[in-house]
């Protein structure tokens, strides 16, 4: 049968993250803790055979299987933002920062999306109590994004 | 400037990377999905039988079903990478390489899209009565013909007496069909309720009864009701109708045609809100009736061109086909609009289901001049031209 289903995000997800430990502005957040960031251009990313490089810092999550690490990349920073700020107040909205490294530096926004985004994934065997066939869920649906389309710049480290 | 103080947030990159789709949520979906009980969306391709009608270019499609909507689905590459990114496990002091940084915490990109996944609904609509049509088969043995015992394929007599178990297999039946037409059940089984279709037979045959046969129900259905003096404006019982086709007939056993016909017939002509206890009580709808009668009898009688009718021969016939109160109502304007042609001043026929789609799409194309950009991309080299049409 050529038909595949796909299930809305269920009600009152258990897999919710609890808010404390998502660090993005409450405007960004979701119950899932997805969240979406476009770059103009890539994050290049050694494979994983390259990554056995002594200077790569691998950190190995705790809680997950050993073949799962981490690699980082910079960071983010949103200068305007305070989390004391009016719910109303979109200012901080116009300016982000994402740190490649520690010396180069791309400004971005946070934009509101014109159109949500479903974030699609298949789903996990366990859940699939029904007769085998592809089974897709939305995890989440997501309405902002961090959008970054200008070229890095040179900064000091900060 | 300063940053001190502003939330600064880890960005890290995770291996391996996960599969995620990204789908653009036009509002009404937005508001299906966020709603509290949400429903299953199927995601539909056609079959192959009916993949070939579905497309006039023949190209590969899949659609996106609620339970009443249809939406083509449409992969959008992007130049950008857009990362699904969620906070972190790693706990913030596991990294040794800036001891000094206080992190908060962190983020960490665990897919990376290059396209997103768009929806719309084309103009020219999703020819759903076509797709349909091409998993159903051509029922046109005329009541005239005799019993359907002597058809080629195995029918039960057992069939016609509405059991449960036979139920259940028409369902089956039904069901596999719609599996296979990739729009919306809501526009499934509207498309099934406008062309009549019924299931019938041991296998379950879903069948789609030709406009000859349509119109030879409706005949015996009128005579019938006329007999029992049943009015058809007003409610009633179906079975009494059934039983008044039927008495028509010497021979009480024999069924001048299947059950389930008749039954598709009467729920094509009735109000949907005038059926009433899962199809005991029904009440025909003049205006859908004289309508769907005229175009049964043109479909029946004029189904090409070549085989043109006289108008004033056709409103006759039509008028002919209607109860004696219903006559005054007959006019071309009650006809839906392109389901017929009039090929010179005096003839009409009716047009095929094939010819309005094709004609339609033409007249979408035309309208929103997509293919004369298309064509005029193909002959340039400038890359905004050449994409353009592809862009909302």
């Amino acid at each position: 049968m050529p038909t595949v289903r796909l299930h809305p995000r269920p009600a009152g997800t258990s897999s919710a993250v609890h808010p404390s430990s998502n660090p993005l502005p409450q405007l960004l957040q979701t119950p899932s803790g997805l969240a979406i960031l476009e770059i103009q251009g890539t994050i290049n990313i050694p494979s994983p055979d390259e990554s056995s490089d002594p200077d790569e810092a691998i950190i190995e999550s705790s809680d997950s299987s050993p073949s799962v690490y981490e690699t980082p990349v910079g960071k983010l920073m949103f200068p305007d933002y305070s989390p004391q700020s009016a719910e109303g107040d979109t200012k901080w909205m116009k300016r982000v920062y994402l740190y490649v490294g520690r010396y180069q530096r791309m400004t971005g926004e946070v934009k509101k999306l014109g159109m949500p985004l479903a974030v699609i994934q298949r789903r996990r065997p366990e859940v699939e109590a029904e007769e085998g066939g592809d089974e897709l869920e939305i995890v989440e649906i997501v309405k902002y994004k961090l959008l970054f389309k200008t070229r890095p710049e040179p900064v000091n480290d900060c | 400037m300063s940053t001190q103080g502003a939330p600064s947030v880890r960005f890290t990159h995770t291996s391996p990377q996960q599969g995620f789709k990204l789908l653009e949520l036009p509002p009404e979906l937005l508001n299906l999905l966020t709603s509290d009980d949400a429903p299953i969306i199927e995601i539909k391709t056609p079959s192959k039988i009916i993949q070939s009608t579905a497309s006039s270019d023949g190209r590969e499609f899949i659609n996106l079903c609620t339970p009443s909507q249809t939406y083509r689905v449409r992969q959008v590459q992007s130049s950008n990478s857009i990362h699904v990114m969620k906070p972190s496990e790693v706990p913030p002091d596991a990294t040794s390489l800036n001891p000094e940084d206080a992190f908060v915490s962190s983020m960490t990109a665990i897919a990376k899209c290059g396209s997103t996944l768009e929806l719309h609904t084309p103009p020219e609509g999703f020819g759903v009565c076509l797709m349909l049509q091409n998993g159903l088969r051509v029922y046109d043995r005329l009541s005239s013909e005799g019993p359907m015992m002597d058809m080629d394929m195995d029918m039960d007599m057992e069939d016609t007496s509405m059991g449960g178990g036979n139920d259940i297999n028409q369902r089956v039946a039904r069901e596999r069909l719609f599996a296979d037409v990739p729009v919306s059940r809501e526009q499934c089984e509207k498309g099934w309720v406008d062309l009549c279709a019924f299931v019938h037979g041991s296998p379950g045959t879903c069948w789609r009864p030709s406009a000859v046969v349509r119109l030879d129900v409706w005949k015996r259905v009128m005579e019938g009701s006329i007999l029992q003096g049943i009015d058809l404006e007003k409610q009633f019982l179906i079975l009494d109708l059934w039983k008044a086709v039927r008495d028509d007939d010497d021979d009480d056993d024999e069924e001048p045609f299947p059950r389930p016909l008749f039954d598709a017939v009467i729920r094509r002509l009735c109000d949907s809100e005038t059926i009433r206890e899962e199809f005991k009580w029904a009440s025909i709808d003049r205006l859908l009736c004289i309508q769907w009668v005229g175009e049964t009898y043109l479909e029946a009688m004029a189904p090409m061109a070549t085989s043109a009718i006289t108008r004033n021969e056709f409103l006759n016939a039509w008028r002919d086909h209607l109860p004696e109160s219903w006559r005054e109502e007959v006019a071309l304007s009650k006809l839906t609009e392109g389901c017929y042609a009039l090929p010179e001043p005096t003839t009409i026929y009716h047009t095929s289901e094939t010819e309005r789609e094709r004609i339609k799409r033409g007249i979408q194309r035309g309208g929103t001049t997509a293919a004369s950009a298309a064509a005029t991309a193909k002959t340039t080299r400038n890359w905004h031209e050449l994409f353009k049409s592809q862009r909302r």
